[in-house]
């Protein structure tokens, strides 16, 4: 039986959709099979930066409606043999059409099928907010290192505090500026997991790459000069129980001061 | 057993309700033993202590004996008094001098409410709220808004390290901390409404439950 994550941020644009599409990229290449489920309706994303647009027949509200089997609208990604599908969120519909018990029913289906599930969930925290997060088992929140994105973030965990979730809410720090940290403007890592109060995953940096990548339908994941391919590997790892220490993600000596100031050791 | 007894002392009249007699015939010994204190022609006041001993009166009764009280002007009525509450005016009680321990972190957007007093070790975030009907003893961490007295028990405090709480209400007021109030806020302080109803604050030294 499989295990069904949210992706989740609260705020819009720090990488939830991104990360989704990388860290199940690299599950898929590490022979787990992967499927994703885009719940942002209406706003669907998670088919563009994995160029799958084009091969979306049935979406996610047409198998909630019964209109087609799941097997049916799951979109194949090519490029990883068997291991990555996609089930695509509509973008016509009202959103409000799509309920907890559809949703939950179709996850279930695919935790029996899949090893992981991943479902990319619409910012904010309203319905398509709590849709995504009741039938998740567990959930990896995105934050970026500033004070809006924080503050969402925690206003999320604590609405996923009250859920009980069988696995505990893990955080993701994504999008972290590099200058920032050299120039020690940044805010401070450790003191970020304090605040939040719950267990880091991993930490991304940010990168034009990332970006460049995504406009072609690609992840960064595979790419051997990515740190950002790197951070969200490491996560993909640990979420497989390897221990990744996490300054470890670039291994460089002459980066240890780098490193030193990503956690506000001097 | 007489149904009212009248007892004079130094202060005025003492007149009390047999609790085990039956109340009709009580209020009218009652009025009776008023007309027999000849009170008519004097000028000066009289005070009157009425006790109803283990017998908690309705609020018709008690309006009955203050309009019998009230046809006679000298009569001053000081109290009317039972020696015994209800189970909801107990449980009320009981509610109000409860101790609430919280060590949790409160998160942005999330607003707990506490019946009596907090003992608060845990950490308050921005955007986040506490509220209690008592008093608020400040020992963990705060960032947030804090509310003592809610909502309108003027005599409640907040007590710790004010420097870097971000409201403080008490019952229906408020106060910004930054709003250049930054020598006013500081640790081991507490807050309390003063006589104008405005947050004040001393050292906590000072400080008398």
């Amino acid at each position: 039986m499989g295990i069904s994550i949210v992706v989740t941020s609260g705020k819009g644009g720090v990488g939830k959709t991104t990360t989704t599409a990388n860290i199940s990229t690299a599950l898929a290449s590490m022979n787990q099979k992967v499927c994703m489920i885009d719940l942002d309706i209406g706003l669907r994303n998670l088919d563009s930066v994995l160029g799958l647009t084009n091969r979306i027949v049935y979406d996610v509200l047409d198998v909630a409606s019964q209109r087609v089997a799941i097997s049916q609208a799951l979109v194949r990604d090519p490029r990883f043999d068997d291991n990555l599908y996609l089930l695509a969120a509509s973008q016509f519909e009202d959103k409000y059409a799509l309920d907890k018990e559809s949703i939950s029913g179709i996850v279930e289906y695919l935790k029996s099928r899949f090893d992981f599930v991943i479902i990319d969930c619409p910012a904010g925290i309203e319905e398509g907010f709590q849709n995504a997060v009741s039938v998740a088992d567990g959930a990896l929140i995105v934050t970026n290192p500033e004070v809006s994105s924080i503050s969402d973030s925690d206003r999320v965990v604590g609405i996923l505090e009250e859920l009980n979730m069988p696995v505990t809410p893990h955080l993701i720090i994504n999008r972290i500026r590099k200058n920032m940290i050299n120039n020690g403007t940044s805010m401070n890592i450790t003191d970020i997991v304090d605040h939040l109060g719950i267990p880091l995953i991993g930490v991304v940096i940010d990168e034009d790459d990332v970006i460049y990548a995504s406009n072609s339908g690609q992840t960064i994941v595979n790419d051997p000069n990515s740190e950002a391919g790197r951070g969200y590997k490491n996560i993909a790892k640990r979420m497989l129980g390897e221990t990744i220490p996490l300054d470890l993600f670039d291994a460089e000596e002459k980066k240890q001061g780098f490193i030193g100031r990503l956690f506000g050791r001097s | 057993m007489n149904n009212v007894v009248f007892k004079g002392n130094k202060e005025g009249i003492v007149v009390t309700f047999n609790d085990e007699a039956n109340l009709e015939d009580s209020i009218k010994d009652f009025k009776e033993l008023i007309l027999q204190q000849n009170l008519g022609a004097e000028d000066k006041s009289i005070k009157f202590f009425v006790k109803t001993g283990s017998r908690q009166l309705s609020s018709e009764r008690l309006l009955e004996i203050k309009t019998i009280l009230s046809k006679y002007p000298q009569i001053d009525l000081q109290s009317l008094e039972s020696d015994v509450l209800s189970k909801d005016d107990v449980e009320e009680k009981i509610e109000e001098s409860n101790i609430n321990i919280e060590t949790g972190i409160i998160r942005s957007g999330q607003k707990r409410e506490y019946q009596g007093d907090l003992i608060f070790l845990g950490t308050l975030h921005p955007s986040a709220q506490i509220s209690a009907t008592g008093s608020v003893y400040i020992l963990g961490e705060v960032s947030g808004i804090v509310q003592a007295g809610y909502p309108d028990n003027t005599s409640a405090n907040i007590l710790g390290n004010l420097a870097k709480v971000a409201q403080v209400r008490i019952a229906d007021t408020f106060e910004i901390v930054a709003d250049g109030n930054s020598e006013k806020y500081t640790d081991n302080q507490y807050a309390y409404l003063d006589d104008i109803h405005s947050i004040s604050v001393d050292d906590i030294k000072n400080f008398k439950n």
